[in-house]
Formats: C-alpha cells, sequence, structure tokens
C-alpha cells in the first residue's frame, strides 16, 4: 500500500472476478453433475439464433452508416431491412411506413425537442 | 401537507394533465399489445422527456407505468395471451370467463380491480415515500452500504431465477457498475481510454437496449417461429356489459383487500418482483373459495392478480423515491428519467424539489383515477384493433425509436453502440435465462456500496467495523443474511415436513 491510490480502485474488481471465478466452477459443477440439463436447451434455442443476429448486424452496419450518411437514409433502410426481416411481404406498404415514421421521429427530435440528429457531413450546416 | 396542494395544483395544469392523460391511453394501448410492456414504452420515451418540463415528463411516464400494468389484461382475457408478464395469472380464468360468454364482466372486474389496486398503491406511496424519505437524510455512509447489500440479496434470494443465476446476474451488474472513474480516487477502470466511458456506461442507453433492441430481436424469434408453425387464429369473444355488478363488487371486496395488500408489500420491497405478488395473490385468492375451482372462469381468479399487480407499480416506487434504489426494472427506468432531468434521485428528492418529489406521488392517484374510465372506453372500443396491428411494422418503429433514443440521451453515436452491446446481451441473458433485474438493481447499487464502503472506512478510520456497530445498519445487514438464507431455509423445512409426513 505504498501508493494507496494505485491499489485501492482495484479492490473491488478483483472481488469481483474472484466471486466470477466461484460462479463459474458452480455452474460447471451442478452441469457436470446433471443437476440441470443444459445442453439440448441451449441448441434449442441455438436454432432460432440466426435472424436475430442478421438483425444485429443489420443494426452494427446502421451505426457505422449514420457517421457517414447522417440520420434520415440509414434509419429509412433500417426500418425496412427491420420490417422485411420480421417477414412482412407488403413492401410499397413497408417503405412509405417507415419513410412516415422516420420522418415523424426526426421532426419530434429536431424540432419539437431540440436534439438534432445528426445529418450528413455534406450537408450545409 | 402544504406540498401536496403544490403538487396537486401543478396536476391542475392543462398541459401536465394533458400530458398524464396521454401517458395513461398510450400506456393501455402498449400494455395491451403482446410484446410490449411498460418497460421497452418508458424506456423509448425516456430520451423524448429529455427537453419536457419535469412536471410534464413525469406525468407521462406514470401514465404509462400505471395503464401498462392493467393493459396487459385486455389481450389475457380476450385472447388468452398476456399483454405483459403481469397479467400471466388473469389469462388463466379470464379467459375461461371470456370462454363462457363473460368477456365484458371479465374485462370490467379486471379494470375495477386494477383501478382499486393501483389507489391503494398510491395512498402507500404518498404515506411512506416522503416520510421515509425524511429519515433516510439522517442516516449516513455505513446504513446506505448496508441497504445496497440488503437491496442486493433480496433481488438475489426473491428474483424470478434460480439462486445461482441471480447471483451470476448481480455480479455481471456489479461488473458494469465497476466501468469509469473509481469512487474517492477518480481512476479511471475498465474504460479503455475512451472518454465516454469515464462517467461509467450511460445508463438509460444500456436499459434502452436491455429492454428495446433485445425485444427487437426477440421478436424476430418468435416471428420466424411462428411462420413455420402457421398463423396464429385469432377469433375474438363478443364482449357485452362491461360494469360489474354492485353483488360482484361486494362479493370481491375481500380479494381485492388482500391482493392489494400483498401487492403493496412485494411492491415495497426491492427486486421481489411483480410477477411474485401476482402469484402470491392468486394462491392466496384460490386457497380462501372453497367452493369454486380456480381456472375455470372464476371472478376472484381476474380480480387478485389484476389487483395485485397495480399495487406493486406505485409501491415499487417507495424505496427509488425515498432512498434512491429501485424497486424493480421498471422503477430503475424511473431513475434514468431523474437522472436526465438533472434532478437527484433519493432521499433530497422531496426536500429539495419537492415539486418534482410529490408530483410524481399524485400523478400516480391521479393516473389510476383516469385509467378507470379510459380503461373500460379502451376495453370496449379498441381492444379488437390492438390485437390485430401487423407486429413487424411496430418492431420496426421501436428498433428506430430505441436507437435514436440512445442517441438523444447524450447527443453522441457512442450510446447507440452502448444501446446495441446491451440489446445484445439482453437477448442473450433471457436466452440463458439470467434474469435482467438483478443485472439492473447491480450497476445501481455496486456504485452506491463501493462510495459509501470507503466513506464508511474514511469515517471510521479503516476500520470494518462501523458497518456492525451501527445499529440501523447492523440490523439491515441482518435481514440480508435472512433474505439470502431464505430459499435454504424454505427447503429445510420442507424437507422437515415431508420428513414427518412420510413417518407419520
Amino acid at each position: 500500500m505504498a501508493s494507496g491510490f494505485d491499489e485501492m480502485p482495484s479492490r473491488f474488481p478483483k472481488l469481483l472476478a474472484i466471486v466470477f471465478a466461484a460462479f463459474a466452477i458452480l455452474l460447471a459443477a451442478s452441469a457436470a453433475l446433471g443437476k440441470e440439463k443444459e445442453s439440448p436447451e441451449v441448441l434449442a434455442a441455438m436454432r432460432g439464433f440466426d435472424k436475430p443476429l442478421i438483425l444485429l448486424v443489420g443494426m452494427v452496419v446502421y451505426v457505422r452508416t449514420v457517421d457517414i450518411l447522417g440520420y434520415l437514409i440509414p434509419s429509412v433502410l433500417l426500418f425496412f431491412f427491420v420490417g422485411w426481416m420480421l417477414g412482412y411481404r407488403k413492401h410499397l406498404r413497408l417503405a412509405v411506413t417507415g419513410l412516415v415514421a422516420v420522418l415523424i421521429v426526426y421532426a419530434v427530435f429536431n424540432l419539437a425537442l431540440g436534439v438534432p440528429l445528426p445529418s450528413p457531413p455534406w450537408w450545409p450546416a | 401537507l402544504e406540498n401536496i396542494l403544490l403538487a396537486l395544483g401543478e396536476l391542475g395544469d392543462p398541459s401536465v394533465f394533458f400530458f398524464l392523460f396521454c401517458g395513461v391511453t398510450l400506456g393501455l394501448v402498449v400494455g395491451s399489445m403482446p410484446g410490449l410492456n411498460d418497460a421497452i414504452t418508458l424506456a423509448v420515451l425516456i430520451p423524448v422527456t429529455f427537453s419536457m418540463e419535469p412536471s410534464t415528463a413525469f406525468a407521462l411516464l406514470v401514465g404509462v407505468y400505471c395503464a401498462a400494468c392493467y393493459g396487459g389484461s385486455i389481450p389475457a382475457i380476450m385472447l388468452k395471451i398476456p399483454g405483459t408478464a403481469s397479467s400471466v395469472v388473469t389469462a388463466i380464468d379470464g379467459h375461461a370467463m371470456a370462454k363462457n360468454g363473460r368477456a365484458g364482466e371479465a374485462l370490467g372486474i379486471s379494470t375495477v380491480s386494477s383501478v382499486f389496486g393501483g389507489i391503494t398503491s398510491s395512498l402507500v406511496l404518498l404515506l411512506f415515500a416522503p416520510a421515509l424519505a425524511g429519515y433516510a437524510l439522517k442516516v449516513g455512509p455505513p446504513e446506505y452500504f448496508a441497504l445496497a447489500i440488503l437491496g442486493l440479496s433480496t433481488v438475489v434470494g426473491m428474483g424470478s431465477g434460480p439462486l445461482l443465476k441471480n447471483l451470476i446476474a448481480c455480479a455481471i451488474g456489479l461488473l458494469i457498475s465497476t466501468v469509469g472513474m473509481s469512487p474517492q480516487t477518480g481512476y479511471p477502470r475498465f474504460t479503455f481510454d475512451n472518454p465516454y466511458l469515464f462517467e461509467g456506461v450511460d445508463f438509460v442507453s444500456m436499459l434502452i437496449g436491455l429492454f428495446g433492441v433485445s425485444a427487437v430481436l426477440e421478436v424476430a424469434e418468435e416471428l420466424s417461429h411462428r411462420a413455420r408453425k402457421g398463423k396464429l387464429s385469432s377469433s375474438l369473444p363478443k364482449i357485452g356489459p362491461l360494469l360489474p355488478r354492485w353483488s360482484m363488487v361486494k362479493r370481491l371486496l375481500p380479494t381485492w383487500l388482500t391482493s392489494s395488500g400483498i401487492g403493496n408489500v412485494i411492491g415495497i420491497i426491492p427486486g421481489a418482483g411483480m410477477i411474485m405478488a401476482v402469484y402470491l395473490a392468486y394462491g392466496q385468492a384460490s386457497r380462501r373459495s372453497k367452493h369454486e375451482k380456480f381456472g375455470t372462469g372464476v371472478p376472484e381468479g381476474v380480480a387478485a392478480p389484476e389487483a395485485a399487480n397495480n399495487a406493486v407499480v406505485a409501491s415499487s416506487m417507495v424505496p427509488l423515491l425515498s432512498l434512491g434504489i429501485p424497486g424493480n426494472s421498471t422503477s430503475a427506468l424511473f431513475l434514468g428519467a431523474l437522472l436526465i432531468q438533472g434532478l437527484r434521485p433519493g432521499p433530497s428528492l422531496f426536500s429539495e424539489t419537492p415539486e418534482v418529489g410529490y408530483l410524481i406521488v399524485i400523478s400516480f392517484l391521479a393516473a389510476n383515477i383516469i385509467m378507470g374510465p379510459m380503461g373500460l372506453l379502451v376495453a370496449k372500443l379498441l381492444s379488437r384493433l390492438i390485437v390485430k396491428l401487423p407486429r413487424e411494422l411496430l418492431s420496426a418503429s421501436i428498433c428506430i425509436l430505441c436507437l435514436t433514443g440512445a442517441f438523444a440521451v447524450g447527443n453522441s453515436v457512442f450510446n447507440m453502440w452502448v444501446a446495441l452491446v446491451f440489446g445484445a446481451l439482453g437477448y442473450l441473458f433471457n436466452k440463458l435465462e439470467i434474469p435482467h433485474s438483478p443485472v439492473i438493481l447491480a450497476v445501481v447499487l455496486g456504485t452506491m456500496m463501493e462510495r459509501s464502503l470507503y466513506q464508511s472506512l474514511v469515517l471510521s478510520g479503516g476500520s470494518i467495523g462501523i458497518l456492525f456497530e451501527r445499529p440501523i445498519s447492523l440490523v439491515l445487514l441482518l435481514g440480508a443474511l435472512l433474505s439470502v438464507a431464505m430459499p435454504a431455509i424454505k427447503v429445510m423445512i420442507h424437507r422437515l415436513k415431508a420428513g414427518s409426513q412420510s413417518r407419520s
């Protein structure tokens, strides 16, 4: 404890690390002892995993492009993408709803609430 | 008392009342949509309230919280699909009543029971929160440390998941709470030199992710399952007259009283949760009625859970408004809303900004009163419409709103990432059956616990004994021990009973 400064903040995380290790062992032990039949359930859960994963990737791409293209265009595209991924097949209605919804959100945040949403960098300020 | 009058005056302000009304309506609508609940709606709305006046902001949020809880019973009764988790039990007897041609009566009973439970709970909030807050102002860091431990213990001991998973959830939350500057010393931890993380993980963005984004992912999975199974056939029963008869009111009164009592007690305990209250109330009601078989459409089977879940609503705000500790995950969202408004949650809320503190309390009362007639109206007119809304479009809108909201909270794209990460985490937690509420509570309490521990140690000059010497903190710590030991004790009692039965 020569410099208590460095030691004190790390105390709590270190304690947590020990706790996590203990829980991991407990969980592994209870799985190994067969008290909880984990594996088939997890496998069954994994099967429906594809769509949420694709959606998540779509959202990641969205957040990346907001920096480049501003708010409006990527948002409309994301709306269309999510609706389509969820199995909505009336394309025109989906696109129109998306456009209207995004415009409403844009108006509410930008005008009514005074939170400027990102605009494209080339847009004149 | 003068503060109450002040708050009433503020509520008389047309714009405040308008937003309360909007909140109730919105709450009813989202509550009755399966897959949407109060937490998701509040997570989406909080960034919207960012630039609103505190009074209108909280009127809106309170309205949603109150009404969503009741709204869930509409599809539960009509379709046997609970709109929110809190109306799971209502679906059993409620839908049975609807099938017997008593849908209207079931909806009416659910409305009146919800209003009854909600009003008792608002009164509990009004009586306890300011008093408890006044008391809490006088206690020091050791008591706060003990309180944080108690909160964590109850959420572990009474949470919905198995004990080990609750503990893991808790530890994950504590880990998240260590991100940012360390208390006392101000040393950055787990920030990876990212200035956005110096203040810790943004709480509201995290909640948006955990509730909103993960819900969208959840819908994606569910809809792809359903596509495989084929469309859900929905034939709606006829509604018929709504208002319960006077004789029915008299018959249900004892059920309302006991269920509201259960709901209020559970609500005040941090971490105990709504589902537990609902099951307890239903169990209690079914044990007491001797001649009727529950599950076949017994009015008490609707009245008990509905009175109980609405009784949890306002009383879950007691620990938040008086101590700064959220009672369940939904009131954690209110914590986020308070922080966004720049208000300090905790005991100083009532002393420093009484107008906001009391307004929240009074709004709960008013929202429950508005909910009565509004609920009947929505049940009558909209219940057929609401359950048919395309969920794909809804989810897409939620997705956009969540990410936009996360951006708006801190005016930074970084918060969008936070929401995404926690959306993925929240989804993963659902899959692994790790409950959310211990995570959220631990994030809040972790910071408080660490800070108050170091403050206590400074007070005592480094001796840990200070935590056990002060009477209040000792009692709280003992309470914590008891609530963790509770499941084990229950198992032991159970075994003892089983043992004595097998012997006799």
